[in-house]
């Protein structure tokens, strides 16, 4: 009886389940660092040349950007003030206004309110490096 | 063959811009009048390229090389472009000015609905305005 329960829970420790498992956490990528001094209050201009699947690239305005028609961008302010810069429906840029909560380190909340119709999201950085910010945005 | 009017802010993408790039998609339309104008775009198709904003002009002629695919500077599903490519410059800019003052242009969406980015433009219309700007 005892070795069957021995050998019950041996296999359930190394069962396919719990080795992925065990994998995953191992393999599983370090939250990143990210220096928010050197993100507030920067217009971050979308550099979809650098985006790659689901992460974009941001860089700041100042950069020399190969043209493009279409650049949208944001701005986190300290006080906690969002600004999206949206591609207009008349083309040309919208600044439209929200605000932003910390989720965690690298999880920002960015809620538009009541205000019209604007979907909130979330941005999740990925990776600063000097200029160039990558992120995940989240659709609620 | 379907023609078209393309319209760009020269500030930030300008005929000159265009012609370093060769080919490139026509993105940044976040209009659903404008979008499905791209969707209706042929290959072969021409466009007249006008500047907006300050300049309010037809500057030149793009051909349309690939119709439209998914806006890769988005994720967004709803929006396309398609790949153009510069064909012609137009000896002199044709403005605004000038083609509401024609009378046989007053039919033009340029004239009619002026803020549409993409809009459709008739064989007519098209071979009056590249006519003017020879």
């Amino acid at each position: 009886m005892k070795d069957h329960l021995f050998f019950t829970s041996t296999s359930l420790l190394f069962s396919p389940v719990v080795v992925l498992t065990l994998v995953i956490q191992l393999c599983a990528a370090p939250k990143p660092d990210i220096p928010m001094d050197k993100v507030f209050d920067v217009k971050w201009v979308h550099a979809h040349e650098d985006g790659h699947e689901d992460v974009e690239a941001y860089r700041p305005d100042t950069y020399q950007f190969p043209p493009s028609r279409g650049r949208r961008g944001f701005k986190m302010l300290r006080d906690k003030t969002f600004i999206n810069y949206e591609i207009a429906p008349t083309d040309g840029i919208v600044e439209r206004k929200g605000r932003w909560e910390k989720e965690n380190d690298h999880t920002f909340a960015v809620l538009f309110g009541e205000n019209g119709s604007h979907r909130n999201f979330r941005l999740e950085f990925v990776s600063y490096k000097k200029n160039l910010l990558k992120l995940k945005i989240i659709q609620n | 063959m379907n023609y078209w009017l393309i319209k760009s802010e020269p500030n930030t993408y300008s005929w000159d811009d265009f012609v370093k790039l060769k080919r490139d998609h026509w993105d940044g339309v976040r209009n659903y009048q404008a979008r499905n104008n791209l969707q209706a775009m042929k290959k072969g198709d021409l466009a007249l390229f006008y500047h907006s904003v300050n300049e309010k002009s037809v500057i030149g002629i793009a051909e349309v090389v690939k119709e439209f695919y998914p806006d890769p500077t988005t994720t967004d599903d709803r929006w396309v472009v398609v790949d153009v490519v510069p064909k012609q410059k137009l000896k002199n800019p044709v403005t605004l000015a000038q083609i509401k003052g024609d009378e046989r242009l007053q039919d033009m969406v340029l004239v009619k609905n002026s803020r549409l980015s993409v809009q459709p433009v008739r064989k007519e219309e098209f071979d009056i305005v590249v006519g003017m700007g020879s």
